[in-house]
């Protein structure tokens, strides 16, 4: 059954119960004959209470800020050492400064400091190349590359030919292959549908849609780190990274968000967890890594 | 547990040892109702959760997700009132319920956890005391609040694809359930393109909806 206007405007009048008996057992029939009706009344009645749902948070979040405002919630007791015999404890006003624990904690400061400084002017840590400017790679036509900061295409390096020495290889045979099956397909690009133009920023929305895009920045910044990661080998904190993006308010991230994580889980040698983003991929409308998902869980299933 | 002085003697009043009435104002969806019923089962139900191991956001996010969809059932009738019940006492159980679940995955994430130096059957010294076995599960066939948080869940991710204009469209025909009227003037056209508009926004929202 085709859903058109009419059906719609039919399922929402007996949905909100604005129909006259009449005409409400004659559709209440019509849905027991027609399985498809049924179907989308149950679709519409979902859509419908998720929505109000949705409301109902918001106001009682209203109620809960109001009422807190007003002393009469429960709060959990601030972590204060006991005092058994219930007696209150009374603060001197005007404490006595001792300069020499102040002094000792200004050394230990600088000296940290000073050793953080020159720990970094040394350091080729990978969490300082997350964050330096690369050289621009070449890249496939078809694949648009994008910046942390959204608006600027700029470029994430071309994939590592080795992962670094530094990462012991593992002895399972079952890892070396899924080692082979990351590296033949880790490309450290992300893709993004050019065509689908980016929404105008929101300033009436419902607060869950400004909150899930507020994230978006997050994210972003979320899923390149977790590239350089996979790249630099850094597999267990790239799956950290990459996770929480996997629910960005952008489908073009999630979908990059999702290809990467599997990749990363993969070359964890967990194919278990790789496998559901891998379909879910497949089932993605934009399809920026359907075929490659498709690809890769034939490989997988071989 | 801390006993807790309640403070609902003001809010509660009209209320106080009335449940009908109670009922009543909830149905009429009377603020006064709605911040009586959250103050009561607030501070009943948090306190609980803290105690046995789960963070105070955690605890309210439980609560805010239940009492939610109990405000829903109560508008759609799906909760009917029932003479020799309290409707405290009754959501009380519903978030007990919710929190056991939440618990449930909280203990499987850890299990699965990328540590994999930990054991699997290593627990925190909390979680063998999360649960309360005072308190009894509801049966299932009364307890769908998982169900009804996956449409939402759904429901976010469908909206985020939608364009502004669909976005306060359905907003206002889902939400507010203005008629067609109304919407037609905000949006500065006749009935009939703003039928036409609200149909295709919410066959598009649909879509998504069953794809995420």
């Amino acid at each position: 059954m085709e859903l058109d206007e009419t059906i719609f405007d039919r399922i929402h009048r007996y949905l909100a119960g604005r129909m006259d008996e009449p005409e409400r057992q004659q559709f209440v029939k019509q849905m027991e004959l027609d399985e498809d009706l049924r179907t989308e009344v149950e679709i519409q009645r979902q859509i419908k209470a998720a929505y109000q749902i949705s409301r109902n948070k918001t106001l009682l979040d209203e109620i809960h800020k109001e009422l807190q405002h007003q002393g009469h919630l429960w709060q959990p007791p601030k972590l204060e050492p006991a005092n058994n015999q219930g007696e209150i404890a009374v603060e001197p006003v005007v404490r006595k400064i001792n300069w020499g624990y102040i002094a000792t904690a200004a050394c230990v400061v600088l000296a940290l400091g000073f050793g953080w400084y020159f720990y970094l002017q040394n350091d080729n840590s990978p969490t300082n190349e997350v964050t330096k400017q690369e050289p621009e790679p070449n890249l496939p036509d078809t694949d648009a590359v994008i910046s942390p900061g959204l608006s600027s295409p700029e470029p994430i390096q071309p994939p590592a030919q080795t992962l670094p020495s530094s990462q012991p290889r593992r002895k399972n045979q079952a890892d070396t292959r899924y080692a082979q099956l990351f590296k033949e397909n880790f490309k450290p690009t992300v893709r993004h549908n050019p065509e689908e133009p980016a929404d105008k920023p929101r300033f009436a929305a419902p607060r869950s849609v400004m909150e899930a895009r507020l994230r978006i920045p997050e994210d972003t910044a979320a899923i390149l780190a977790g590239i350089q990661l996979l790249r630099q080998g850094k597999i267990r904190q790239a799956i950290t990274r990459l996770q929480p993006a996997t629910d960005c308010a952008l489908p073009d991230w999630q979908a990059n968000a999702q290809w990467f994580l599997a990749l990363a889980y993969l070359r964890n040698n967990q194919p278990a967890k790789a496998r559901p983003l891998l379909q879910r991929l497949t089932a993605e409308p934009t399809e920026l890594y359907q075929s490659q998902a498709q690809r890769l869980l034939t490989n997988l299933d071989q | 547990m801390n006993s807790i002085k309640l403070p609902s003697e003001e809010i509660c009043l009209p209320f106080q040892g009335n449940e009908p009435a109670f009922y009543q104002a909830l149905l009429a969806e009377q603020r006064q109702a709605f911040n009586c019923l959250y103050l009561r089962v607030h501070n009943q139900f948090i306190p609980l959760a803290c105690q046995k191991g789960g963070s105070y956001d955690e605890a309210l996010d439980v609560l805010n997700d239940c009492l939610a969809i109990f405000l829903h059932k109560i508008r759609t009738g799906e909760f009917v009132f029932q003479a020799d019940t309290r409707i405290t006492s009754y959501l009380y159980r519903v978030c007990y319920n919710q929190w056991h679940n939440y618990i449930d995955k909280r203990q499987q994430r850890k299990e699965v956890s990328l540590d994999l130096n930990r054991p699997t059957s290593d627990k925190d010294d909390n979680d063998d005391d999360v649960y309360d076995d005072t308190i009894s599960l509801l049966p299932d066939e009364q307890y769908d609040e998982q169900e009804r948080l996956e449409w939402v869940t759904r429901l976010k991710k469908a909206i985020s694809q939608l364009r502004e204009d669909c976005q306060n469209m359905l907003h206002w025909f889902y939400v507010e359930e203005l008629p067609l009227r109304e919407i037609a003037a905000r949006l500065g056209m006749t009935e009939d393109s703003a039928a036409v508009k609200r149909f295709k926004c919410a066959k598009y929202l649909r879509e998504r909806y069953l794809k995420a």
